[in-house]
């Protein structure tokens, strides 16, 4: 063919070549859609927004609770009963079938399940309990579960029980206990990898960054109310990918999201719905003393008034969580109305402590992290807020390891900040890290003395209803001292297909996939 | 030739060097404490000193990159500080994956390109030729980040002829893999075939018309025998050059792409790298990143030396 001579009839005839020659490429292509969609009914495909850094279930991270609940069981459990307004079941029973704990809350008794196979095929025996017990409760090889059962001063097998002694008395002991997932002794020198536990599914392939895939456990001690085969958990590093994802169809269920991308899933025909992230659940302003203005009570007291919190949780978190002025959540029995009332969006009130003060042109420096675009948004609302009764934020943004750093120092003015919610209850097992004793950036004798002692009193309250009592004062004290401002819960974006049922979250806000089933 | 090849790798060593200088001490001034990062904000300062110490992180700069030095000459890339694994062995995991990415990318930029170049070249007054102009120079400015997105929405969430994202790999099922590796390498690959395809359009254009090309039609060679032999051959060594720099413009794009589809590769590692201050792999995926660029630009001028004896200065 000359240089010349390649005509437009020629290229067209071509073009005409190569759209015959995708024809069937895109009935491939389909095809393979159609095949995939033929096993779709047995799997479940979870995105999630967070890679697994581990498999270790002794590894307690936002990452890895979808997966460690799908593996391992715990002895005993506890269940969020109320997603949004995050309010706690009573504890249940799994590889346990029955606890007990003594009056002066020393010892934990365990009666555990019998016939139950770990998914190598191995029993579970009182014997194994204990050794992983003591695996997880060891420092050197317990991960983040170490610390979290550190008051557990021995474990022994007692005829068909296991006995946990605690080193003082711990009403939290037992609820702490449910964060604990059996592994089989065999499996710990690989756990990270490729792990064995009893849990309803077994590990079958992990890709890093990509996906992990379980297959049903067919010896699975208890009948699972579902349909599902195989469980695939996808990660994605982008929001907008997963979304993309779950529109076109290959996600079942969609975690840790963006609240924005809400109404996106709704028009699609999705359930969608904000999940309190474990470990920080909730947003605080939070000061170090380091500011002029802000060491006087009475602009602190302004500034906890002058926060609209209803505006930023609609315009933040468009409404999917709800505003708190004091460090618990509303559903909890400890939650005082009465209390929490006392900071409700009010700027004449908060111009007068303003006033009270004595102190002219207040000022101070807030931080916000800056990967963090809802915090910063945050620190713009509440600039805004404060500008009207006449005090001056400078909004500065910080890498977040320098945020973390400077907190723990208390080399800042204020914060905005992301911290776990207290639980202060009969079934406390966490409490709250901003105001931490002697732990975490915002405590210590110097700032609160008076928040120490009565936290460590309410704590050692044994029965519920003193212990809610004291808890209460305790809010008292914080709203007094005001050193943290409850801003709102904080929650990531989760959703669920419209063929998807029976999706329930545990205590620690992840996924319990055993009552799914999908049409 | 061989002195021209030798003279290229020696050039090559100095590069290196420099480049793991420049990434060592880019990432040593940047803000934060790793070792704060990784423990959270329960840990206490002492708790912190000791893994600095741990790390060798309280060690003076220059022996800090002396020893990194020498574990990546012996092999060490040293371990995530994430989840303790060896770096060498996430590279390893996720490289084929990148690799896959890069040459599928960078067939989709030589096939498409090259074809798209030819046209333009040999027929530049066309209207269709127009039409290539004017798609090349939009998939010039779409960043890559926006078109794989797009691409997503169209294809995967509206037509649903392909997957919005993941990896399935070759050996669980060649189909499957093409199906998730076809958007990425298209949204990869369609910058380098413009970019080819305007420099080999260029280069025709200014060959054809020379006295040589004229001489060999007047002899009555046959046509594809002129554009083979006396066009294409003059005409491709611009483009040979530029596809050395494509090269780069691909490892960050990889990056990208990767993020965007969920691919379980390089970009992905060294993106969750950076979210989570896991330095050791971020040196290590960056530096490699660097030696594959070095190594492209190092082929290439081979290949500028073997198309065009002249570069070489061997006197022939």
């Amino acid at each position: 063919m000359a240089l010349a001579e390649l005509t437009r009839r020629k290229l067209l005839g071509t073009g005409a070549a190569v759209v015959a020659a995708g024809a069937p490429l895109g009935t491939i292509l389909r095809a393979g859609a159609a095949r995939a969609a033929t096993t779709a009914n047995q799997t479940l495909t979870v995105g999630t927004n967070i890679p697994f850094t581990t498999l270790d279930p002794n590894t307690i991270n936002t990452s890895v609770f979808p997966f460690r609940n799908s593996v391992f069981d715990p002895l005993i459990d506890i269940l969020v009963t109320d997603i949004a307004k995050y309010q706690l079941g009573k504890i249940q029973n799994e590889l346990a079938t029955s606890y007990t704990v003594n009056p002066d809350y020393t010892e934990i008794r365990l009666k555990l399940r019998a016939g139950v196979k770990f998914h190598d095929g191995s029993a579970m025996t009182p014997d194994a309990v204990v050794t992983a017990l003591k695996y997880a409760t060891a420092p050197a090889t317990g991960g983040t579960m170490a610390g979290s059962l550190a008051d557990i001063a021995s474990i022994a097998v007692d005829g068909d029980e296991v006995v946990l002694k605690t080193s003082a008395p711990s009403v939290d002991a037992l609820y702490r206990l449910t964060l604990f997932r059996m592994q089989a002794p065999s499996g710990f020198a690989h756990n990270a990898n490729t792990p064995v536990g009893t849990g309803p599914f077994k590990f079958v392939e992990y890709v890093p960054g990509d996906h992990v895939t379980l297959e049903r456990f067919a010896d699975y001690w208890k009948p699972i109310p579902s349909n599902i085969k195989t469980l695939t958990f996808r990660f994605f590093t982008d929001p907008e990918a997963m979304l993309n994802a779950a529109l076109s169809g290959e996600l079942d269920i969609l975690q840790f999201g963006l609240l924005k991308d809400a109404p996106t899933l709704t028009s699609a025909g999705w359930a969608a719905y904000a999940a309190p992230i474990a470990d920080y659940q909730m947003l605080v302003l939070n000061y170090s003393g380091a500011n002029a203005a802000l060491r006087n009570v009475d602009i602190r007291q302004a500034v906890a008034r002058a926060i609209d919190r209803k505006a930023i949780v609609k315009n933040v978190y468009y409404d999917l969580v709800q505003p708190i002025t004091i460090p618990m959540s509303p559903a909890d029995p400890t939650y005082d109305a009465k209390i929490a009332a006392e900071w409700d969006f009010d700027l004449a009130a908060a111009a007068t402590f303003v006033k009270k003060s004595g102190i002219s042109n207040p000022s101070f420096q807030l931080r916000a992290g800056s990967n963090d675009p809802d915090a910063q948004k945050i620190a713009q609302i509440v600039k805004g807020d404060l500008a009207k009764i006449g005090v001056t934020v400078d909004i500065a943004l910080v890498d977040p390891t320098t945020l973390v750093n400077d907190a723990i120092v208390a080399n800042f003015q204020a914060n905005v900040y992301a911290c776990s919610i207290g639980v202060p209850e009969v079934q406390d097992f966490e409490d709250c890290s901003v105001y931490r004793p002697n732990k975490g950036p915002f405590s210590g004798d110097k700032t609160f003395p008076d928040f120490k002692q009565a936290y460590y009193a309410a704590a050692a309250v044994v029965d519920p209803q003193a212990r809610i009592a004291a808890f209460k004062k305790v809010f008292e004290t914080l709203h007094q001292d005001a050193w943290a401002i409850p801003i709102c819960m904080r929650g990531l974006l989760c959703g669920q297909s419209r063929q998807i049922a029976g999706v329930a979250y545990d205590a620690k806000t992840h996924l319990v996939y055993q009552g799914i089933v999908k049409s | 030739m061989w002195t021209f090849v030798i003279r290229r790798v020696l050039i090559s060593v100095p590069v290196l060097l420099s480049a793991s200088i420049v990434l060592f001490v880019v990432l040593y001034i940047l803000p934060g404490d790793p070792a704060a990062f990784v423990l959270g904000d329960s840990a206490t300062p002492a708790q912190i000193t000791a893994f600095r110490h741990t790390l060798g992180l309280d060690r003076p700069v220059l022996l800090q990159y002396l020893f990194w030095l020498g574990g990546l000459l012996r092999g060490d890339l040293g371990d995530s500080l994430v989840n303790g694994y060896p770096v060498a062995r996430l590279i390893a995991q996720r490289l084929p994956v990148a690799f896959e990415l890069t040459a599928g990318a960078m067939l989709i930029g030589c096939g498409l390109g090259g074809a798209m170049g030819l046209f333009v070249g040999v027929r530049p007054h066309s209207k269709l030729a127009r039409v290539i102009d004017l798609a090349n120079a939009t998939a010039i400015a779409m960043p890559v980040f926006w078109l794989g997105l797009l691409l997503q929405i169209v294809v995967a969430v509206q037509l649903g002829w392909l997957p919005a994202g993941g990896y399935v790999a070759f050996t669980t099922s060649p189909l499957g893999c093409l199906r998730s590796l076809t958007l990425p390498c298209f949204t990869l690959g369609i910058g380098t075939a413009a970019v080819l395809a305007r420099f080999l359009a260029n280069g025709i254009q200014e060959t054809i018309g020379r006295d040589y090309v004229l001489a060999a039609r007047a002899k009555g060679l046959p046509p594809p025998r002129i554009l083979l032999k006396h066009v294409l051959r003059n005409a491709v060594i611009p483009s040979v050059t530029v596809l050395g720099i494509q090269v780069g413009r691909l490892i960050g794009g990889a990056v990208l792409t990767e993020v965007v589809f969920s691919l379980p590769g390089l970009g992905t590692l060294l993106w969750t790298a950076l979210v989570q201050r896991d330095y050791f792999v971020i040196q290590a995926v960056t530096l490699l990143a660097v030696v594959a660029f070095v190594l492209v630009n190092l082929a290439t001028d081979i290949a500028y030396g073997v198309i065009d004896p002249r570069i070489r200065g061997d006197g022939r």
